[in-house]
């Protein structure tokens, strides 16, 4: 059986939401998938013990009070059949849905640059961190560094200090001046102004280190302390645990399985329209997904290109005017946290730039030519459970030939590593439903 | 807000936490931060990518990042 919805939408953050919100006003059916256990995305995740985010509660109140909307949580997409009709799959199963329109709001995912040590246990994602101490993960009495590039590393750091944490230092790549100019030009979108004053002043007996970066971590079981450069003097620093991140990449495996035209860039995003539009005909995309650029564009974007999924000109005239300061924004932070040269070069010949197979950088030959799939064939790189949405923005980074390219352009299912039965089973849920 | 409690199986070994919260969570407050899983790497992304926490919970491979605790459930991380 294939359930079929007016409009589904994947990713249940800030612009699957709005999306739910903007169709589900307009009388249409809605389907919201996530694999989360539960709606919010990244941003809005909170811990069961506190109370959610104010502007999740609104939207979740809202969208309660509409009949026509189901959220299928803790469901993965995984592959999808001609239609295209999404395959999911839960811990009790698979299930099937169709929409008349396809929505993707899959938001973003960190970026890593190896360095090394960077296997170490005690190491994780700087987002990653602050989602484990969301869910319970205990870190009171330790000490902990964040690294990296960004304002998720201020938000990870103020999560975990509430926490408990003891947070010895957070480790920003980009120059005090560049911090600078991103702070002087930022009363321009109130918003983020008040959300960044409100981080700073929690983080305000917090060492704020910039144009700095970890340059290895040690440890014989675990992390036990890493070494931190401004590029002139070394400094070593003990610590327990380590957020990094370098900023964030889009989500695109799904969009690029549907042969969604991309963006040029670096980590490519998903073109879209003005109004949400991708380059296939019913198949819409909003949020991090088209570029990165916070939440507030995210739900902008998705309210829009809801209303425009099912039809609904009217309310997608109204909000048309709002995403362009949302755009100006986006550009502006790109400029402020662009990645440095030194941060790139962290890898040492045996540093593991594939995590899941164990893929040394000096194992991955220079081939001239964007030949993925040789890559793949010689070292096994990109071949384990994250599919290479690690290691291959992680290369993209590293070396000049375009690998990531050539990978998108092969794109193959399933999405994720993904059970024999829900490709190929039966049909309907099994088991108790959990 | 403050959820109930439930007691769940790491190894064996009873743990009780907040419903709601992580199998990662409470395989982290059996094992510690360091060794979160015997067998595999541990939670790295903690948001469902990068397939680290993936361990026997309640039979079947699952995320622990992504499985919310339940009553009673067991988990096995020496697969």
């Amino acid at each position: 059986m294939i359930d079929v919805f007016d409009l589904v939408i994947v990713g249940a953050g800030p612009a699957g939401l709005e999306a739910a919100r903007s169709a589900s006003r307009a009388g249409r059916g809605v389907a919201v998938i996530d694999d989360n256990p539960r709606p919010g995305g990244q941003i809005w995740r909170h811990d069961p013990t506190e109370n959610p985010p104010r502007p999740l509660q609104r939207l979740l109140n809202d969208l309660e009070s509409r009949e026509r909307i189901r959220f299928f949580t803790g469901h993965r997409l995984v592959a999808f059949e001609s239609g295209p009709t999404l395959v999911l799959e839960s811990a009790t199963g698979r299930r099937r849905l169709r929409g008349e329109s396809l929505l993707l709001a899959t938001g973003a995912r960190e970026l890593f640059l190896p360095f090394p040590g960077w296997m170490l246990p005690g190491i994780h994602g700087a987002g990653g961190l602050q989602a484990l101490v969301k869910g319970g993960w205990p870190v009171a009495g330790r000490r902990v560094v964040l690294a990296g590039s960004g304002p998720l590393l201020l938000a990870s750091a103020a999560t975990l200090l509430r926490h408990g944490a003891r947070i010895e230092a957070i480790i920003e790549q980009a120059p005090t001046a560049d911090l600078l100019r991103f702070l002087a030009l930022l009363p321009r979108w109130p918003r983020q102004t008040t959300t960044a004053l409100a981080l700073l002043r929690r983080l305000f007996r917090v060492p704020y280190w910039r144009g700095s970066w970890v340059t290895e971590a040690r440890g014989r079981d675990g992390l036990q302390e890493i070494v931190i450069t401004d590029g002139r003097r070394e400094r070593v620093l003990g610590c327990e645990l380590l957020g990094t991140g370098y900023g964030l990449v889009p989500n695109i495996e799904a969009a690029n399985l549907l042969g969604c035209e991309l963006t040029p860039s670096r980590h490519p995003a998903v073109r879209v329209g003005s109004r949400g539009e991708t380059s296939r005909p019913g198949l819409y995309a909003a949020g991090e997904i088209t570029g990165i650029g916070g939440a507030g564009r995210a739900r902008l974007q998705g309210a829009l290109a809801g209303a425009t999924a099912v039809g609904d000109h009217r309310q997608s005239d109204r909000l048309l005017g709002r995403s362009r300061e949302a755009e100006a924004y986006a550009r502006h932070f790109a400029r402020h946290f662009h990645l440095g040269e030194p941060v790139r070069r962290l890898a040492r010949p045996e540093t593991v730039i594939c995590r899941c197979e164990e893929v040394p950088l000096d194992r991955i030959p220079e081939i001239p030519q964007a030949d993925s799939r040789g890559l793949r064939l010689l070292t096994r790189i990109g071949m384990g459970p994250c599919q290479g949405r690690i290691c291959l923005h992680a290369l993209a980074e590293t070396r000049p030939e375009p690998f990531l390219r050539d990978w998108l352009a092969r794109p193959r299912p399933p999405l994720f590593p993904a059970r024999l039965e829900t490709l190929a089973g039966p049909e309907v849920a099994h088991g108790p439903e959990t | 807000m403050n959820p109930p409690s439930v007691t769940v199986y790491v190894d064996g070994v009873a743990v009780r936490l907040p419903e709601g919260q992580t199998v990662a969570a409470a395989v982290a407050c059996v094992n510690g931060q360091h060794r979160p899983a015997r067998a595999g790497r541990g939670p790295f992304c903690g948001m469902g990518y990068c397939g680290g926490c993936r361990l026997r919970i309640g039979g079947e491979f699952r995320l622990a990042c992504q499985t919310l605790l339940s009553p009673g459930l067991r988990v096995e991380t020496d697969d």
